[in-house]
């Protein structure tokens, strides 16, 4: 009751709960909060207090002392720690209403993987309501992936999106509004990121944190061989002596370094081209895959998904945002058409 | 070569002439490709370049599909990407519209058997006017007995357990008045009234038809006259105490003074012409005065709860 009163001063959010980052969509206002799923917690003899949020826990991630450790609550796409996510939320969702006299209780819809199971989506359910929202829908990444993406997902035609975040990569067949294929494996950023790691550490003998493996795949990450050689210089600490060196990495190494979680992803499209039905593939090969979320902006990654299935494969335009606009038109369309269609839950 | 390219169009542009197929066009035959080629590089039909070029945009993927492959297309032509996508969305944009209406009037779109949740914050703010109201009906409209006027049947429900005489509806006032020609006007429209003795509203025409029935007037002052205190001999004071209780007196006339249920904690005085004929629904809870004597109910009362005793005889 109190909750629905609140609900009037509140507006709907779609959150797109992702492993690297939360992202919150306003309707009427668009993206109003991209920050990290990072959390800094403080252990003082046993009691845990929450130090900080997003960007500036994620500052803190491998620089910090031994009371305080900035963790990432979601992992592979799904939670982890689950108070630690529900206080993350809670946190996101007052940031969003900050304004408001009232103590906000929305509608928010999130976008959940479709590998999450039942398990998984009720955590992501309770986290939310926790976090005082009104209702909680849940709904499938590659819908609202496509539908932010652009695509008319409710014509009788086949549309085949690729959404690569940061734990997970989905695939999903799309036809009049509903999801024809979908598959998901747990290979994304992070993993990318792991891949850069071992690289170095087996060819370099160098240890680098997280922070620095994600700073060279976005300087010079590519999944493609090019005729431009980029490089970048980092500094980790050497295995054998110790102390902290720097050194050159190029960026066919970094390919060489990314070979694994790259096939990974190609292998997922791929079967899930060979599980479409025929109509549908034909429409997909007529007009192309779509690839959203932040990792298919890793350099020529839709040049490799090009060349592998001999099919068209472009970007989406701000594919980081995808998910969580695509979320937004799904809420939009919930008082018109009911909450039935898009695969809501 | 590029800029010569880029100072053609840009004149073009002033023209207004230009159009993404043109510019498709002479930038593909710069580079010396076939339509086939163009398309080949990203895996496309060379038909879909042939209608981009010819800006013929029937049948052709969405605006997402088409600014992926502009995007892949522009470095390959060395053309200017967002002059492109501004091309495009020029072209597009009637286009777009069109295929909105059209999408709207289609036979095949869902209709929406729900009704549509909109009006909610409506429906609050017609529960936050609807609460005072309430609070004010329940709060006075029992006192005044305006409820009961409005709604003469539901007095006869209450006290029926047990005693199926009292079920029907009450009786046609011709049958209680003895003297029915007194009161043709007022006694019609009113039927159930007698209990409803405090309503102010109801009492003002009749005491200013000052013809009507005498016997009806001592019940309608009750509470209303506190300078009545001392009891008048011959009058029966009904007290309830702890739950409520159904109560009929009927005076020696034949005339009905209660009719009604009296609340917990009530306390009702009548006067008429002795002998009464009481009725008690739940004789436990009520306790008779007459003459200034308490009356003793007990030996009066049914296995039902009920107690029917005549006093002044």
């Amino acid at each position: 009751m109190f909750k629905q009163i609140r609900g009037i001063f509140s507006t709907d959010l779609s959150i797109d709960l992702g492993t690297a980052n939360t992202l919150i969509y306003v309707k009427g206002k668009g993206i109003v909060l991209d920050e990290p799923s990072v959390v800094a917690i403080r252990n003082d003899g046993g009691q845990r207090t929450i130090q900080a949020y997003g960007t500036e826990a994620k500052q803190m991630l491998g620089r910090t002392p031994q009371n305080i450790t900035a963790v990432r609550p979601m992992r592979d796409g799904v939670i982890a720690d689950f108070h630690v996510t529900e206080k993350m939320l809670q946190h996101f969702i007052r940031k969003v209403h900050a304004t408001h006299v009232f103590r906000p209780s929305p509608r928010v819809l999130v976008c959940v993987p479709v590998g999450a199971t039942q398990v998984e989506r009720r955590a992501i359910r309770e986290s939310v309501l926790g976090a005082g929202a009104r209702k909680a829908y849940l709904i499938d990444e590659p819908m609202a992936a496509a539908m932010g993406a652009g695509i008319n997902v409710d014509e009788a035609r086949g549309s085949m999106v690729v959404d690569i975040g940061g734990g997970t990569s989905e695939v999903g067949v799309i036809s009049l509004d509903g999801i024809v294929y979908s598959a998901s494996v747990r290979i994304g950023g992070d993993k990318f990121d792991e891949a850069i790691m071992a690289y170095v550490r087996r060819n370099y003998g160098m240890l680098i944190g997280e922070a620095t493996a994600e700073r060279i795949k976005k300087e010079i990450g590519c999944a493609y061989p090019s005729k431009e050689l980029l490089e970048i210089e980092v500094r980790g600490r050497n295995l054998s002596e110790g102390v902290p060196r720097s050194f050159t990495l190029n960026s066919n190494e970094i390919l060489e370094a990314l070979q694994e979680p790259l096939f990974g992803i190609v292998q997922a499209v791929r079967n899930a081209l060979e599980q479409t039905p025929p109509e549908l593939g034909a429409d997909i090969a007529d007009r192309g895959i779509v690839l959203t979320g932040g990792s298919s902006l890793l350099r020529d990654l839709d040049r490799l998904l090009m060349e592998e299935t001999g099919l068209p494969v472009l970007v989406a335009e701000d594919p980081l945002t995808c998910v969580a606009r695509g979320g937004g038109k799904v809420l939009d369309l919930i008082d018109e058409r009911g909450s039935r269609l898009f695969a809501l839950e | 070569m590029k800029k010569d390219l880029e100072q053609d169009m840009a004149q073009d542009s002033v023209r207004g002439e230009v159009t993404l197929g043109r510019m498709l066009r002479e930038a593909r035959e710069r580079k010396g490709l076939t339509p086939a080629e163009l398309a080949g590089r990203i895996n496309l039909d060379a038909r879909l370049v042939e209608s981009l070029e010819r800006d013929a945009y029937e049948g052709l993927p969405d605006a997402v599909f088409l600014r992926g492959y502009l995007r892949r297309w522009a470095p390959m032509l060395e053309l200017d990407e967002s002059r492109l996508l501004a091309a495009l969305d020029r072209a597009e944009g009637p286009k777009r519209s069109e295929r909105a209406s059209a999408r709207n009037v289609l036979p095949g779109t869902p209709v929406q058997m729900d009704r549509p949740r909109r009006s909610l914050p409506w429906g609050w703010l017609l529960l936050i006017l609807a609460l005072p109201a309430g609070y004010f009906a329940s709060t006075y409209l029992p006192e005044s007995g305006l409820l009961e006027r409005f709604l003469p049947g539901q007095e006869s429900i209450t006290p029926v357990s047990g005693e199926p005489r009292l079920l029907p509806l009450p009786p046609p006032p011709s049958l209680g008045d003895p003297p029915p020609p007194l009161t043709p006007p007022l006694a019609e429209p009113m039927p159930p009234v007698e209990s409803n003795a405090t309503s102010p509203a109801q009492s003002a025409p009749l005491v200013s038809s000052a013809e009507a029935p005498v016997a009806r007037l001592p019940a309608l002052e009750s509470p209303a006259e506190p300078e009545q205190d001392s009891v008048a001999p011959g009058a029966v004071v009904l007290r309830t105490s702890g739950a409520e209780s159904w109560v009929e007196v009927t005076d020696g006339t034949g005339k009905r003074l209660v009719y009604d249920t009296l609340k917990a904690g009530a306390e009702k005085r009548v006067e008429g012409k002795p002998p009464y004929d009481i009725f008690l629904g739940n004789a436990s809870a009520v306790e008779i005065m007459y003459e200034g004597k308490t009356v003793d109910t007990r030996s009066h009362r049914r296995a039902s709860g009920t107690a029917r005793l005549s006093l002044g005889k």
